[in-house]
């Protein structure tokens, strides 16, 4: 059987770890690889397009990195990466797995179920699920493994 | 009872409400002057009847009705009509008037003004002439005359509008605001107030049109006790904006009639205009057709011009034909003869023609010079025109002008007219209808303009003009007839033709003649419009290609050419396919700038990163300063648009050449490099541009070179303290070199004293001389000054730049900032109620309440503890004191030995000594490491962690659906983000500094205290410091020990500030001289201190300070925090004899400090590596 390959965008540390962690005690045959930044998804997808993508959606531009501060911050980082998929034709299956439950736009806040609604919307091709994280409680983990398992992936007992 | 009873009950029944209210004035209550009902009570109560009656009564009743009553007024009150009506018309709005249909409205008031049909004539007679005053530039005659008209008639909102933009323009913004003061002072409330106070700010100089509509909307929308039916009507009076909907014009009318007969009238204008302008609203047209009837008594082009579009059949002789020999000689090419008439034109005394403005205007577009008008007036439309359609730099700005002065003197038909024809061609949208004939509404003459297209059965008839053929005759017949063989003037009398198709939607046949006009026409507003026309047929044919092209290639030709394209409407509908399919890719990243520009969306923002990036993904280097070599294949236009606006970090960030800032930085510095060749006219804000960018990326390097200096240990003065110290026992070790005796000696032994971890013997051969013992010796001595010498050892730089404030400061800031962290009221305290946020949770439970504050308290509790044990267990040197320190060093029996073959080469101690600071570099890596990955994991996660559990906590007592939750979460989420970002940089200050290039810059002073300023506060976030600076440098360059060392003072002195001044935005003078001569930097720092500051005690905490100073007291402050910030600047400073250090509080109770450094301008010396 051949693995599973995962593309996680994810620059928090904690964060990267807890996912990480969770997917590997939940999935056999996995292969993870990791993108710290909105540039460095962009290479990755076009290098090779993963299995499943995990999109964090607050970014920097650039791989945080010794003298490199990551460039502009991209609140809407997660997005940007989507929007590229679209025009260049990218298609994978896509989860945006977020810390935020509301965010500040220019039109003022918006909760994560209307992004939700408006990111089915915008890439109705490849986006699976919004998933709020939060490092407390396993929420998190039962509505992953759940998207998972509705996109086929043999999850094992968690 | 039937619904026509009750009618005409109705009917009866405001008879009687008329005759009481008559009775009411006979009676004794009512007196002038006296203190019985004042006649404005009357006024009220006639406008309160005339309101009901509008719906009580059936439409045809209106007439005798009102016919009824204006006879028992002139019968029985006849004084009541001369009575003075002043302002008390405009006294407020009857709230309560019940609701009426659009065409019950448009009825009512056509019959009210038949009736007052005298009155409305004088007016009428009186507002020509102040038109012609106004434009004639006769500002103080129009006054004069609205006054008269005001005496007549009673003020009204239109004369009170237009008399502010006449103030203006004859005595300026002071005079204009002495007016509007005036009048806002005679009722406190009310309409009157709100809208003399937004028309006086629209007709300021600088208010731009734009602006002002948006303050307008949101004043207006937020207003408490405005209807929608008052909302409505104030966007109309204010920005002459339509409603959508025909209920929003019987709103207008029903408001109107709490106001001036005046104001009724000229909104009655308004509407039935409007009708005739909207397609959507012609279901009203025939009772507008029937209310023209109604006021056929009324002497008014507009009513006239109204009846000649519904009807097609009018008496013409009712106006004057109009005067064509402008646009005779303007469209037959004589352009300078046309402008003479013109002028001629407007000398004499006549109702002004729109048309006449605008065929003067065309006539000055010829004349392409760049107009700068700084406050146009009426009488300078047709220079604005002329500088629009001329394509100009200024063409937009004077669109501004022109746009506001048509909206400042819209109660002057002909600015309407003018504003009717610029809407058609400069208007939002890419195929605006070209409708001349609504221009002609608002003129006082007839002309072959003014006659719709659909009027089929039309001809140049000699009945109905007189002189049938001329230039502009033919060239409106050739719009007329576009697809008829007309022989025209002149190839420019094409464009003619060209609007003559788009009207007819013949729009290929559009496009050719668009294509002859571009080759063949000589005049500059016949190509203009000709652009305007080919974008108005391709994007009718939906060519979506070649839209974009036209407007990338005319959007790129000049600002004021790109703000006159309706963009945004063209381009809103658009996707990537459309953008994709163009066969230049520089031109789909082009036009996607021209669109965000306009509509800023974050959208279009993705569009066009993704577009540049998919154009610099096919050059040849990947990045734009490439294009130089081929800058010859572009267009000139578009390559510099490209360059300058599109190519900034912005846009290009995701061009997968670039792997980080400085990459963008650098190249565009080559951009604006290559644009100071490419566009000569603009250099010198590229070569600004470029200094900026050096400017900002010296900052960044000097910010980088403080962060990774921050570990350090002062060589030089290990240097001094060794020949002081050690000098007998290094010349002993030399000497032994040469014997290399063998002894027994037990070498691990030895080390392990040195060492706080046991050696690991790594090397089974180690020798063992009595040449090593003594090197051991050495390099223990050496090792214990290099780790905690309390003036130059690592201990001392870890609590002055590390410990002391910093990196709490670094961490904490952004928490601070958001206010999600409080401080503890004392140093073993509480942490203080964390009232910024829980106020606005203040509508939960009471309970729910006190758990969420009991999760603050717990946050910045446990945030701090983190920091606090990190600060003080874990950044120390290990020691007995500091069992679980980090840091310490690790030295094994191959460094003992590789040291014991390399020193027989060094000859001298200073040689000796940078050897072995070398290897205790090496040693001491290990230990930096592990603080590193302390910070990045254990640090890390654990604050993190403390934000989730303040999230799940909050959300679990407010909701994930309250709105102070939901304005929490991204807060918290941010700062989350912002504190690991900044451990992340902490955890490199922990990185010795191996880059020697970088040590060997050198800086500016001005650079070296912008540096010191912003990397300290960047510690000290929540501060807010106003700081001015004084700095004479002598131009002269400084290494980067100087850097350093003057960070540290200005952190040291911005610490004492934020800590012991008492206030939270200070102001503190820093002053920096550079005495060449000594060689010698002076650093001031003077502070402002709270008046709740105990000058004694803290005097006294001063004393104490520089008594250690002086007595050069240093071990026992410089490894600690608090209070000896002062000491370790000393410790530094006072090592050299020219250095100094002195402070104190002056006689104005401010705080000064005061630094002298020793530099070495010429040699440029490195901190540990000069002398």
């Amino acid at each position: 059987m051949s693995s599973l390959s995962i593309l996680l965008v994810e620059d928090e540390g904690p964060k990267c770890a807890h996912i990480e962690g969770f997917l590997k005690d939940s999935v056999s045959n996995l292969h993870i690889k990791n993108a710290t930044s909105v540039n460095s998804a962009l290479r990755a997808l076009e290098e090779k397009l993963p299995d499943l993508l995990l999109l964090d959606m607050s970014l920097p531009t650039f791989d945080i990195a010794v003298r490199e501060g990551g460039g502009r911050p991209q609140g809407f980082g997660g997005i940007e990466v989507m929007r590229h998929m679209q025009m260049a034709g990218l298609t994978c299956p896509t989860i945006v797995i977020t810390g935020y439950e509301a965010f500040v736009r220019d039109d003022g806040p918006v909760d994560l179920s209307k992004l939700t609604l408006e990111l089915q919307e915008e890439f109705p091709d490849f986006m699976r699920g919004v998933l709020h994280f939060n490092s407390t409680y396993d929420e998190w983990k039962k509505s992953l493994t759940e998207t998972l398992s509705n996109l086929g992936v043999n999850m094992e007992a968690t | 009872m039937s619904k026509a009873s009750h009618k005409k009950r109705g009917y009866v029944g405001q008879q009687n409400k008329i005759r009481g209210l008559i009775s009411q004035f006979h009676s004794r209550k009512f007196k002038q002057g006296t203190s019985g009902v004042p006649v404005s009570t009357i006024r009220s109560s006639l406008r309160t009847i005339f309101l009901e009656s509008r719906v009580v009564l059936r439409p045809n009743q209106f007439r005798n009705f009102l016919e009824w009553t204006e006879g028992q007024i002139e019968s029985q009150i006849p004084e009541f009509r001369k009575l003075f009506i002043g302002y008390d018309e405009l006294r407020g709005v009857s709230v309560d008037a019940p609701d009426a249909k659009l065409a019950t409205e448009l009825k009512w008031v056509s019959e009210r003004i038949r009736v007052e049909r005298n009155r409305i004539n004088i007016f009428r007679t009186q507002a020509i002439e102040v038109e012609n005053l106004t434009f004639r530039g006769h500002f103080e005659s129009a006054i004069q005359k609205l006054e008269s008209i005001e005496n007549e008639c009673g003020a009204s909102f239109w004369s009170i509008q237009l008399r502010i933009a006449l103030e203006h323009h004859a005595g300026g913004l002071d005079r204009q605001k002495r007016y509007s003061a005036k009048v806002r002072r005679i009722f406190r409330r009310g309409l009157l107030t709100f809208i003399s106070f937004h028309t006086s700010s629209r007709n300021e100089d600088k208010a731009t049109i734009r602006n002002y509509l948006e303050v307008v909307e949101n004043r207006v929308e937020n207003h408490p006790h405005y209807d929608s039916s008052i909302k409505t009507y104030l966007y109309y009076k204010l920005g002459r904006q339509s409603p959508k909907r025909p209920s929003g014009f019987s709103d207008i009318l029903k408001v109107e009639q709490s106001h001036s007969l005046i104001d009724l009238y000229e909104t009655f204008v308004y509407a039935i205009q409007e009708i005739l302008r909207r397609d959507d609203l012609s279901e009203y047209r025939d009772t507008v057709a029937e209310c023209l009837n109604s006021v056929d008594c009324i002497s008014d082009y507009r009513l006239t011009k109204a009846q000649l579009f519904l009807h097609g059949n009018f008496e013409h002789k009712a106006l004057a034909e109009r005067d064509h020999l402008v646009s005779d000689m303007l469209i037959a090419g004589n352009v300078k003869k046309s402008l003479l008439y013109s002028r001629h034109y407007f000398r004499a005394s006549h109702p002004i023609d729109p048309w006449s403005l605008i065929y003067a205007g065309f006539g000055y577009a010829n004349f392409s010079r760049d107009r700068h008008l700084r406050r146009g007036s009426p009488g300078d439309i047709p220079k604005l025109i002329g500088c629009v359609a001329s394509r100009a730099d200024t063409a937009y700005d004077a669109f501004s002008q022109l746009s506001k002065l048509t909206l400042n003197f819209c109660g002057l038909p002909s600015t309407v007219g003018v504003r009717d024809l610029l809407e058609q061609i400069y208007g939002r949208y890419p195929d605006n209808e070209i409708r001349p004939w609504i221009v002609g509404l608002n003129s006082p003459t007839i002309g072959v303009e003014d006659i719709p297209t659909q009027w089929d059965n039309y001809s140049l008839d000699s009945s109905v003009f007189s002189k049938a053929v001329t230039p502009t005759t033919v060239s409106w017949d050739a719009f007329r007839n576009p697809t008829g063989e007309s022989e025209l003037p002149s190839q420019d009398t094409r464009v003619f033709i060209m609007a003559g198709l788009l009207r007819a939607k013949l729009f290929a046949e559009a496009i050719k003649v668009v294509d002859h006009i571009d080759t063949e026409a000589n005049l500059e507003p016949t190509k203009a419009l000709a652009t305007f026309g080919r974008l108005h047929a391709k994007y009718s044919i939906g060519a979506r290609q070649d839209v974009i092209d036209l407007l990338v290639k005319e959007g790129t030709r000049g600002f004021g050419r790109r703000k006159l394209l309706p963009i945004q409407k063209s381009l809103e509908n658009y996707v990537w396919h459309d953008y994709k399919s163009m066969s230049s890719r520089m031109s789909a990243a082009i036009a996607l700038h021209l669109l965000w520009s306009e509509n800023d969306s974050r959208n279009t923002e993705s569009l066009l990163r993704f577009a540049t990036r998919e154009f610099l993904e096919k050059l040849e280097a990947g990045v734009p300063s490439s294009l130089y070599d081929h800058a010859d294949e572009y267009p000139r236009n578009e390559l510099v648009y490209f360059l300058r606006r599109v190519c900034v970090p912005k846009f290009m960030d995701h061009a997968t050449a670039f792997r980080g800032t400085a990459d963008l930085m650098e190249e565009r510095q080559k951009i604006c490099a290559m644009l100071r060749f490419l566009d000569p006219v603009n250099s010198d804000e590229y070569q600004l541009e470029i200094a900026e960018i050096a400017q900002r990326k010296a900052m960044i390097d000097g910010q980088w070179i403080v962060d990774r200096t921050r570990i350090h240990v002062d060589t030089d003065a290990l240097k001094r303290w060794a020949k002081k110290e050690i000098s007998e026992s290094f010349n002993r070790y030399v000497d032994l070199l040469d014997i290399d005796p063998s002894v027994d000696v037990d070498l691990d032994q030895i080390l392990n004293e040195i060492m706080a971890e046991p050696v690991v013997p790594s090397n089974p051969t180690a020798p063992k001389t009595e040449a090593e013992v003594v090197l051991v010796s050495l390099l223990k001595q050496l090792g214990d000054q290099f780790l905690e010498n309390p003036s130059f050892g690592l201990d001392f730089y870890l609590s002055k730049r590390i410990r002391h404030q910093s990196f709490v400061g670094l961490i904490r800031g952004p928490a601070e900032f958001t206010h999600l962290i409080t401080t503890r009221e004392s140093l073993s305290g509480e942490y203080r109620r964390n009232d910024h946020w829980l106020r606005k949770f203040e509508n939960i439970e009471r309970e729910s309440l006190a758990a969420i504050d009991e999760a603050f308290l717990r946050f910045s509790e446990k945030f701090d503890a983190i920091l606090g044990f990190a600060k003080n267990t874990k950044f120390q040197i290990r020691s007995n004191q500091h069992r679980d320190g980090l840091v310490y060093l690790q030295l094994y029996q191959r460094h003992i030995y590789m040291l014991s073959k390399v020193s027989s080469e060094y000859t001298t101690l200073s040689e000796f000594v940078d050897l072995v600071a070398t290897m205790l570099w090496t040693s001491v890596e290990p230990s930096l490491s592990r603080v590193r990955k302390y910070i990045c994991e254990d640090i890390k996660t654990n604050i993190v962690q403390s934000f989730d559990e303040l999230r799940a906590s909050v959300r679990k007592h407010a909701g994930n659906q309250s709105a102070a939750f939901l304005e929490l979460d991204p807060v918290i989420g941010q700062c989350s983000a912002d504190v690991q970002a900044q451990l992340d940089v902490a955890a490199q200050w922990f990185t010795r500094v191996l880059d020697l290039n970088a040590l060997q810059q050198v800086f500016e002073l001005e650079q070296m205290v912008n540096i010191a300023i912003e990397s300290s506060l960047r510690c000290q976030r929540a501060f807010e410091p106003k700081i001015e600076k004084t700095i004479s440098d002598g131009d002269v360059k400084m290494a980067v020990s100087t850097l350093i060392f003057l960070h540290d003072v200005l952190f040291v002195a911005l610490d004492n500030v934020r800590a012991h001044s008492g206030l939270k935005r200070p102001k503190i003078a820093i002053t920096a001289r550079i005495d060449q001569q000594k060689e010698t930097l002076e650093l001031a720092i003077t502070s402002d201190v709270s008046r709740n500051v105990d000058l004694d005690l803290a005097g006294r905490n001063i004393a104490d300070i520089q008594a250690q100073i002086d007595k050069q007291e240093f071990e026992s402050k410089t490894s600690i925090e608090g209070g000896s910030g002062f000491v370790k600047l000393a410790a530094v400073a006072t090592q050299h004899p020219m250095g100094n250090i002195e402070f104190g509080f002056q006689n104005g109770g401010e705080f000064r400090l005061g630094v002298t450094y020793s530099i070495n301008i010429e040699s440029i010396p490195l901190e540990g590596h000069g002398e």
